[in-house]
């Protein structure tokens, strides 16, 4: 009948079993990390932390044993996700990773290259960056001027990626890069880049919170293997799509302020006004209901089947409900935003307040999700 | 979705698509009775979901009232529905009861015990009340389902749907059993929740269509980014009222209709749904522009139901008040664990 469709998606029981495993180890590890980096969250970077979960099992969850995988379900690795976020543990270092890359290699990539990386980023051993943004070429990604030359048996690669999150720890870079200016679409291909090759250099960007997690990265005459390429010469396009299903619907897109809603609870105490009451109320209402859209994507997913329309429509929806909690709270609550006091309250306002701009330009910006909506509903 | 359930929604759809005709709708909502919707209502046992018919009558509910609600049928179908509903949460029986009846909201009734078990008092804003045999009501934390004797005085909602007062001296209630009265509020949202839903598909539908085929400055009002990024955020709520309403029938059927998953699911879905049909009314006759705002035009029947059912049993900001003092009364340190263990 419609577009889209939301399945009702139930976790299985193992899954809560997990759950309880994951609450139990947060209980003894997050209670030493600030609040306000809580409030980061999954754009916060601890590599300890990240090694301590990969020795859990809980990195690299649904991926096949053979490749140091777990054989978790697809479900239970949404479990373990949306504790850690909803705890504030700063696991930006192997997110990208286990999010998208190791998929991707999984995916497309040469029996050498799975080998070679996927079990390394299992164990916490081996984090990745994006090279998609340039300066020249964001939302419009098909834009990629960045280009791969072949120059021997391999590559030589020039450009300047953009907004590169994590660049400055990543061991590795998947890029995309162009490799035929005779079609736009079809003359991306994406590359396996080893950081630490000659004529790669990363500089840190400071956010507006001063904090520094996304880069400018050149590449001057940098030379790659030929087996550096993942996938298919001029396949590029078509694997970023397939990648970004996985970016965007999962509950990271939905819970970037959860810390404020707990630190608002706090705050409002056990008999809220009737304001603060309605406030909250609305919020849950918005956060069970998002959490339930995410889910049937996850299920999805897990089934094999392409939620490319719904994972866009979660992560509009869940950008705004996300974006709109500071200021929700900032109207209720009359105590001003500081990093600079040892007050939870106030830390963490002040942390959410200036990063939510980020979360309707991360992962694809509001007019694109919009863009690829409007195309679902047959107006493009 | 299993197979007898996709074919209950397309059975229920494609009855109810022949009764959304602007012209029986004007005749209803000026009071004439349309006796042939309920008679093909009553021919596919549609009122019987929850009286032995189904064998999961929650699930198998959702679907007929998200149907109701995209076609906006001119019948108490949705009241019977929940009516049923409430009288099995007081270990009551519908059956042998003539159809249809309907249910009032706490709020809107004051009975109380006269001689000889039976009551007398008033209730307002009883739903199809004039149309329908039997009201069930709260009274004293029981359920009493009292006759109607069709002397109802008709008020109306902007849906131009019946809301009727009725006044009962020493009637004698035909059934009784105890019930919460919380749970006739939140049958009542569960109910415009899912309508709003429905309304809201169809609302969406028949917007992009608008767009895709209204032409100005040369080409579709679709291919212009500002109408589709309206679309967009509309598709947006109408997933979520959907979601949201479905989730609730489908926990609350899990729970086998337990009081407590009712309330927070009648707040969750109420409070989603209400939001979405204020936006989703909103774009929709911006889309339309100044044909949409006229009588003679079918989405008025649509919105004007969006605005009167997100107001009943319960507005988006009286759910949200009495959900936000039960989310505080826990603490936060129970928040999560709470949205997790709502499935």
């Amino acid at each position: 009948m419609g577009a889209f469709r939301f399945e009702p998606a139930q976790l299985p029981p193992e899954a809560e079993k997990l759950r309880a495993e994951v609450r139990a180890f947060l209980a003894e590890t997050m209670p030493g990390i600030p609040a306000h980096i809580r409030a980061g969250t999954w754009s916060r970077s601890d590599e300890d932390f990240s090694r301590r979960l990969a020795a859990k099992g809980w990195v690299g969850m649904a991926w096949s044993k053979t490749y140091g995988g777990h054989e978790r379900s697809f479900l239970e690795r949404y479990v373990v996700l949306e504790e850690l976020l909803a705890a504030g543990a700063p696991v930006g270092a192997h997110w990208i990773a286990d999010r998208q890359s190791a998929p991707l290699i999984l995916k497309f990539g040469t029996e050498a290259q799975k080998q070679a990386i996927v079990p390394k980023i299992a164990k916490g051993e081996l984090f990745f960056c994006i090279g998609m943004s340039e300066p020249d070429s964001g939302s419009d990604l098909a834009a990629t001027r960045a280009k791969a030359e072949r120059h021997g048996e391999g590559w030589r690669l020039n450009g300047t990626k953009l907004w590169t999150s994590g660049a400055h720890r990543a061991h590795y870079m998947i890029g995309l890069f162009r490799t035929s200016t005779e079609s736009k679409h079809g003359g991306l291909t994406q590359f396996l880049i080893d950081m630490k090759t000659p004529g790669i250099t990363v500089r840190p960007i400071a956010d507006l919170t001063g904090h520094k997690h996304f880069n400018e990265v050149s590449f001057v005459d940098v030379e790659l293997p030929a087996d550096a390429v993942i996938g298919g010469e001029g396949q590029g396009w078509a694997q970023v799509t397939a990648e970004l299903a996985y970016e965007r619907s999962g509950p990271e897109r939905f819970l970037s302020s959860l810390r404020l809603v707990h630190e608002l609870i706090g705050r409002v105490g056990t008999n809220p006004g009737a304001r603060e009451a309605a406030a909250l109320g609305r919020l849950t209402a918005h956060l069970v209901t998002l959490r339930r859209m995410s889910l049937s994507v996850a299920g999805m997913l897990a089934r094999g089947e392409d939620p490319a329309l719904e994972a866009s429509l979660v992560k509009d929806v869940g950008a705004v409900f996300e974006q709109e909690i500071p200021g929700i709270v900032q109207e209720l609550i009359d105590v001003e935003p500081t990093l600079d006091r040892a007050d939870d309250f106030a830390r963490v306002l002040a942390e959410l307040t200036m990063i939510t701009p980020s979360f309707s330009l991360r992962g694809g910006t509001r007019e694109v999700l919009r863009g690829i909506i409007a195309r679902g509903l047959g107006l493009r | 979705m299993d197979e007898s359930r996709t074919i209950l929604e397309e059975s229920a759809n494609k009855l109810f698509a022949g009764f959304a005709e602007p012209a029986l709708l004007r005749r209803v909502e000026a009071g004439e009775a349309a006796p042939e919707v309920w008679a093909a209502i009553e021919a596919m046992g549609f009122e019987l979901i929850f009286s032995g018919a189904s064998d999961d009558p929650w699930r198998d509910a959702a679907v007929i009232l998200k149907a109701c609600g995209r076609h906006v049928l001119p019948a108490p179908l949705p009241e019977t529905l929940m009516t049923a509903a409430l009288m099995q949460c007081a270990g009551l029986e519908l059956e042998g009861v003539p159809k249809p009846v309907t249910l009032g909201a706490p709020a809107h009734t004051e009975l109380a015990l006269a001689e000889g078990g039976s009551v007398t008092g008033r209730t307002s804003h009883l739903a199809w009340g004039h149309v329908c045999t039997h009201a069930a009501l709260p009274m004293l934390g029981q359920l009493v389902l009292a006759p109607l004797d069709g002397r109802s005085q008709g008020d109306r909602s902007i849906g131009r749907e019946p809301r009727d007062s009725h006044v009962f001296v020493s009637v004698t209630p035909v059934a009784s059993g105890p019930l919460n009265e919380q749970l006739f509020t939140a049958a009542g949202a569960l109910m415009r929740a899912a309508q709003m839903a429905g309304a809201i598909e169809a609302v969406l539908e028949m917007t992009v269509q608008y767009a895709r085929e209204r032409h100005q400055f040369g080409k579709p009002i679709g291919s212009f980014q500002a109408i589709q990024h309206q679309l967009a955020i509309l598709a947006g709520h109408s997933a979520a009222a959907t979601r949201a309403a479905d989730a609730a029938f489908e926990r609350i059927a899990q729970s086998g209709g337990d009081a407590d998953v009712m309330l927070f699911e009648a707040a969750v879905a109420k409070i989603r749904c209400g939001e979405a049909a204020t936006a989703a009314a909103s774009i929709a006759h911006q889309t339309f522009g100044a044909i949409g705002f006229t009588d003679e035009h079918k989405l008025h029947y649509f919105t004007r139901r969006l605005w009167s059912w997100r107001s009943e049993f319960g507005s988006a900001g009286w759910w949200s008040q009495k959900l936000g003092r039960s989310v505080a009364a826990a603490g936060n340190d129970a928040f999560w664990p709470m949205v997790t263990a709502a499935g």
